[in-house]
């Protein structure tokens, strides 16, 4: 295997646990959404059989668990709709992206995986609206390992975690600070040279300092057209 | 068995007041924390029968919780809640003291049958 192939085998790999790793993630919350709906519906049920002529069901009791209920809806169709918008991300290889909504959803597919490790994570995004053409799928994925190595740093929580972006002069560079450095071990050594293929492959680099991450990419492809 | 003393453990409040409170109506004593660590206490605090952990949990997770807890309590019976493909973390659980594991969703019926059965050990 010559090294091309290997580098498009790590991606791909890189890519497939990227890609798993989310989905687990969204489909546990959802399942918790059904559990939830699953349990106010048997709670209906109970107290439906419990009730007798001289113990009625109190309106306000169906009418709170109904809200409930309804809660938990608006919460599973949040996630479902999430969960669509990442797997159209690899409908394309290279699509035009509105930075700002692409971020946005890669810090909240994260922050599930900052809560499980009592960590804050923050957004710190611009106004206004920066288009650049590249993979979405390739770019949260780089945003992820970031925001991942830097959740490493303290698995007992107490870090906080900022993702930011900015315009530059031919593109985009968006960074990832860690209040405490993620661990130097060999974890973080495999990833930190994953993330240099990565970004090599969108056409970018990565400046890695102890605790910031900087993701430099350009305004477009120089070596793909991307889809509208 | 009636009056069983049992603490539910998971991060999902909604889900656990909502066990909490179908157990209650069958004749459970229950209560429920959203913590590792609140677990850790009301175990210190009063006295259970079955606790019910979530496996998966922001800071303490449940295998922490139940290592801390079969050490404090090894005669505590704890049954572990994981989700689909978590079968390893049901393993290690069981190597680790638990009686038994239940995947979420989980039917209240079995999740009383296993509760009994733990009790009664």
């Amino acid at each position: 295997m010559n090294n091309q192939e290997q580098n498009s085998r790590l991606l791909r790999e890189g890519g497939q646990a990227f890609f798993g790793a989310v989905t687990a993630s969204l489909s546990h919350e959802i399942n918790n959404v059904m559990a939830i709906i699953g349990e106010l519906s048997g709670l209906l049920g109970d107290l439906t059989a419990g009730a007798a002529p001289d113990r009625p069901l109190k309106p306000e009791r169906i009418t709170s668990i109904a809200c409930r209920v309804t809660d938990q809806v608006t919460r599973g169709k949040r996630l479902v709709k999430r969960l669509n918008r990442f797997a159209h991300t690899v409908d394309h290889p290279v699509a035009s992206l509105k930075l700002g909504e692409t971020m946005e959803l890669i810090t909240t597919i994260c922050r599930r995986f900052a809560d499980l490790v009592k960590a804050e994570l923050q957004a710190d995004f611009p106004d206004g609206e920066l288009v650049i053409e590249n993979s979405a799928f390739g770019l949260m994925q780089a945003v992820h390992l970031c925001i991942e190595r830097s959740l490493a740093a303290a698995p007992d929580g107490g870090n906080r975690v900022t993702a930011s972006f900015a315009a530059t002069d031919d593109g985009c560079r968006i960074t990832v600070t860690s209040e405490l450095p993620p661990p130097e071990d060999e974890r973080t050594t495999e990833r930190l040279a994953y993330l240099d293929l990565l970004m090599a492959e969108l056409g970018g680099r990565a400046d890695v300092t102890p605790q910031r991450f900087t993701l430099f990419l350009p305004r477009a492809r120089a070596d793909r057209q991307a889809i509208v | 068995m009636d009056g069983l003393r049992v603490l539910l453990v998971d991060d999902e409040e909604e889900l656990v007041e909502t066990l909490v409170e179908r157990m209650q109506i069958r004749g459970f004593r229950a209560e429920a924390v959203t913590r590792g660590i609140d677990a850790i206490t009301r175990i210190r605090e009063s006295e259970f029968d079955v606790v019910v952990l979530d496996v998966k949990m922001p800071g303490l997770d449940g295998m922490e919780v139940i290592a801390q807890l079969k050490n404090d309590r090894p005669e505590l019976q704890v049954i572990l809640l994981t989700g689909h493909g978590s079968s390893e973390d049901a393993a290690r659980g069981i190597k680790a003291g638990a009686f038994d594991y239940l995947i979420k969703p989980v039917d209240i019926e079995e999740l009383i049958e296993i509760i009994n059965r733990a009790a009664a050990r």
